[in-house]
Parts: C-alpha cells; structure tokens; sequence
C-alpha cells in the first residue's frame, strides 16, 4: 500500500506553500500518493482509512530558525497544538489530528512534519532556508517508502 | 459605594477574525459596551478600482474563506445588472446550488463546531468531541457534503474558479452533478439530527427587537435575488440600499458599522431570514422548526444555532430539487457587453444581506467599489444585545458572565475578516 503524503499549505503565502510543495514533489514518486490539502484541519480525517500510512507536512510557527524541521508521531501522542501551526482562523492541522484522535479516526501510521516558516506575508516567494527545509523533508520521507 | 466592574476578552475564540471586547459597569448601569476590532483593513474595494468586471468575482471572493460564494454571487449580480444581461433559469439554478453548498459548509461549521460548545459547557468542539463524538462526527459528515457541492460546481472547495460574470465558465454534466444527490439524501438525515441536538440545549434568555433586515422573494425563502425588507415596513429594490442604509467610522473598530438612516438598529442574518420568510418555507421545514421549539418568528439571538440547522435542512432540500431537474446551461455563460454604469445587488451570505455596489465605465473598468458584510450591518445589533445582556445577568459571576458575553457575540457569527474594513472581551465593572 502506498504511502500517503498530504502537503498542507497556502500557495498565496510564501512559506506556507511549503507542505504542498513538498507534496508537489513527490506526486509522481513510487511508493507514493500525495495529495494536496488547502482547507480546515477537521477535514484532513477524510483523505484517510483507518489501515493507511500518513505523512502530513505542513509549515509551522514556533519562534524556531527558519527551514527548522519537526517531525511528530501523531499516532504515539498528542501533536503539541501551542507549536504555532500555521492556518488563518480556522482549525489547523493539530486540532484535525487530535479530533481525529479523540473520534477514533486515527490512522494506522501518521508522521507529521513541521517546517518552521521564515515568511508568510502574501504574494511572497519561499525563503531559501524553508525551501532547503523542503528538500530536506522529501528525501526523508522518500526513505521512509523504503 | 460606586463599584466599577470590567469584563475584558483580548482575543476573541472560535470567530472568524480578530478583536475583541469591553463591558464597563458603573453603579450597577452598564456604561459602555465596545466591540474592538484590530484586524487590520484590507482594502479590497480601494484595489478593485481599475480592474476589468470579470476580475470582481474571484477578487472579492478572497475577501473570506468562510464565504466566497457569497462575494461571488453578489458581484456577478451586480455586475449583470450594471451590463443588463440576463444569464437565464439554467445559469440561476446553477448559482443556487453553489450557495447552498456554502450555506451548508458555513452554517454546520458555525452551528456545530463554534456555537454548541457554548451551550454545553466546552472550551472547543476537540474538547466536546470526547463527550459527544456522534453530533461531532455527524457533524463534520454533514459540513462535507456541502463541501462537495462546491467543489462540484465552483471547482474546488474554497474559493471556487468556475464562476464568472455571466454565468460559469463550464456547466458540471449531470453525471459529474449525480453523485451528490444520494450523499444530500444521507445528509438531510443528519442535518434533521443536528436539529434535534441543537433543540435540546438550555437557552438564555433574551428578547431582542433590532430592525430586522432580509431579502425577500415572492415565492422563494431568500438567497441570491429578492426585494429588501425590515421588520419595520421597508421594502425597497437593492440597488435603493444606500438611500436607506449608512455606513460610520467609530475609532475602536476597523470595521464600518452600518445602521438605518435616522439611526436605528438593523440586524441582518439567519435570524431577519426566517422571521421575515418563515411565510416562504416549505410546510415540511417549518415543521421541524416547530418541531425544534422555534415559533414563525425568532428575536433570541442565542437560538440563531436552531435557525442555522434549519437553514441547512432548507438548503439540503433546495439541493436536492435544482439536482433532481438539473440541466446544464448551454452555453454556460452569456457574453456581458460593458457599459458606463452603475450595478448594485444584494444576495444572502450565511451571515445575512450582502450588498456590492460598481460603477464601470464603457472600457469595462471598475471606477468605483462598494462592499457592505452582514458582520458589518450587524456590530452595532451585537453591542446592544451586550448592553441588554450585561445589565440583566450583572448578578452573574465574572468568569462565567465573561463567557456568556462571548457567546452573546457568537450568537451572530461574526465574520471580522469580512467587516473589516473585526474579536475579544473587555468587560469594566465600576
């Protein structure tokens, strides 16, 4: 069964387009189903099943260098919801995770990813650092496909 | 003994922006109720200026994530009537369904995820997830489905792209649009779940009498077309909303508060919809309504939850129906030939009345842009049901009353990102 990775992010954002690029990446990778993910964290439960093995990464906030990279088992505890996730008043990422979590909706793996954003004002390219980040995050979880 | 008590919230939860908010109580008087919104301006109708027509949908629509369709709706209406074009019955149906959709996402959202935890005592829906993860997982079923709908037909989930002046830049098939009928027949089952959740909460006490302001159609509940009318006998074309309606700067707010001229207090959303239109919905809706404990007109704003989840099982319905007889508009758009003009119109947000006023010149730019939210109309509605609020429970203790004063806000799920050209909660007690 192929690895599911969902790139969560604002393409309108600088480094907040950088969990779709990661995604972007690795679309046509074997091994690999990426999808993209641009709405509310509580839908994010809905691109899995309860046997799948998830990857999400997403841009984060946390006072942190830019292109810092943070990876969580979501699957072993709680996605610590105070690291900054990026997401415009809406529920982000932590909170879809830990309703998932508290439904029972969790899937059978899921790693998460977090790169520390340098800037997110709109119209804003990625920072060099967030897209070294990137590539960084990719190659990782191309090892993870084996 | 002069006491002064303060109830303050700096930031504002589960609304869609940024303020906040102040209560001061002096002498057992509440003194001043202020609604602090410090998201920053955003401009829109200022960079709309020398933009081509076709370009206002899918700017405004970034104006919320929330609701797009509904700046959508309303500039393409607009921006018709300025052209004089008339798209047709097939291109109507079409929009018709793109908002229900949005109705659906936006209300479920507001109603089951942001407003119940209030009623139950919950910080967050994550934390009333635990104790009611059925309505949670209903719930979020439910909002999908109106998810669906816009992808369906506006291309993708937020900000839709298939919408444009004059109709769509491609009409889904029937059979891409087919799958959806029997997920809303599924989902009108939840949304009549939902409903009967929502009727069992406790609901405070408070009996308001703003002037109520909706749209009204002669045979339809309000959406995308109708007259302007108000519990107080206006009725008025749209294009006649700025010789009846105002907008003012106060300093403490990014956002304009718009008002009847003359000053009276309007109040615009689910509550105006239903207590003006109950007339217009279908007899099996305004039985559940019934059924929910809702009377033919609503004026307590703490039961807006009870009038959203109507409002989504009378979406469903309509959803279903435009499904059932669908037929594509061909072409999917009729030409728009610029004129020098002004075009004005007002169609239903979830939030309520949403007025888009252009002017454009013969070249097809837009010389001039009005944008008037629902959230905007309705922040002086929220500071006086604060005002009423306060002064009636100022017995309660400060935490919880400080809470209550939150839920009072949420009761009109305010979009700050909309008004603001807005949320937390300063309550000062003397």
């Amino acid at each position: 069964m192929p690895l599911l990775v969902i790139g969560v992010g604002n393409d309108f954002r600088g480094d907040d387009a950088a969990g779709l690029l990661a995604a972007r990446r690795l679309r046509a990778c074997r091994g690999v189903r990426a999808v993209e993910h641009t709405t509310d964290g509580l839908s994010l439960m809905d691109h899995w099943r309860p046997t799948d093995r998830v990857v999400v990464v997403d841009a984060l906030s946390s006072g942190h260098a830019p292109g810092t990279v943070f990876r969580f088992e979501a699957t072993e505890g709680p996605i610590p919801g105070d690291a900054g996730w990026i997401s415009s008043h809406s529920p982000g990422v932590a909170e879809g995770i830990e309703t998932a979590r508290v439904l029972g909706r969790l899937p059978a793996s899921l790693t998460v990813y977090g790169i520390e954003a340098g800037r997110v004002d709109p119209g804003r390219a990625l920072t060099a650092a967030v897209a070294a980040a990137v590539d960084e995050v990719v190659l990782s979880i191309l090892d993870e496909t084996g | 003994m002069s006491k002064v008590r303060t109830i303050t919230v700096n930031a504002l939860a589960r609304v869609e922006g940024e303020g906040g908010l102040k209560v001061r109580v002096r002498a057992g008087k509440v003194q001043e109720v202020r609604l602090d919104i410090y998201e920053p301006p955003r401009f829109f109708e200022a960079f709309l200026k020398g933009r081509t027509l076709g370009e206002a949908p899918d700017l405004t629509a970034r104006i919320c994530g929330i609701c797009p369709v509904a700046y959508q709706m309303s500039s393409v209406h607009a921006m018709e009537a300025a052209c004089g074009a008339e798209p047709g019955p097939r291109v109507r149906a079409l929009r018709r369904l793109l908002y229900c959709g949005e109705w659906i996402e936006s209300h479920v959202l507001h109603a089951a995820m942001l407003h119940a935890p209030d009623f139950l005592g919950y910080e967050s829906a994550l934390h009333m997830a635990k104790d009611h993860p059925g309505a949670v997982t209903l719930s979020l079923r439910l909002k999908k489905a109106g998810n669906e709908i816009v992808t369906a037909v506006g291309g993708r989930e937020i900000h839709p792209v298939n919408v444009r002046v004059g109709g769509f830049w491609r009409a889904p098939s029937p059979s891409e649009l087919a799958p959806l009928v029997p997920k809303l027949e599924t989902a009108r089952g939840e949304a009549v779940e939902l409903l009967r959740w929502a009727s069992t909460f406790t609901f405070p006490d408070l009996d308001l009498h703003h002037e109520l302001v909706s749209l009204r159609h002669p045979s339809e509940y309000p959406l995308n077309e109708g007259r302007i009318v108000s519990s107080e006998g206006l009725d008025i074309a749209a294009s006649e909303w700025e010789r009846h309606f105002e907008e003012e700067h106060v300093p403490r707010s990014n956002a304009l508060h718009a008002r009847r001229k003359g000053g009276g207090i309007i109040q615009t959303g689910p509550l105006a919809r239903y207590s003006l239109n109950f007339d217009r919905l279908p007899a099996a809706i305004q039985a559940a309504a019934q059924e929910a404990g809702l009377g033919k007109e609503c004026r307590n704003p703490f039961k807006s939850i009870l009038v959203r989840c109507v409002e989504t099982l009378w979406a469903i319905d309509e959803a279903l129906a435009i499904l059932r007889s669908y037929e594509p508009p061909e072409p999917s758009f009729v030409d728009v030939v610029p004129r020098e003009a002004v075009g004005a119109a007002a169609t239903e947000a979830p939030r309520g009345l949403l007025f888009h006023r252009y002017r454009i010149g013969g070249d097809g730019l837009i010389k001039e842009a009005r944008i008037v939210p629902p959230t905007a109309q309705n922040l002086r509605a929220m500071e006086a049901d604060l005002r009423g609020f306060v002064q009636n429970h100022l017995d309660v203790a400060e935490e919880r009353l400080t809470l209550l004063c939150e839920q009072v806000v949420r009761n009109h799920d305010p979009c700050i990102s909309c008004a603001t050209h807005f949320l937390q909660l300063k309550i000062e007690r003397d």
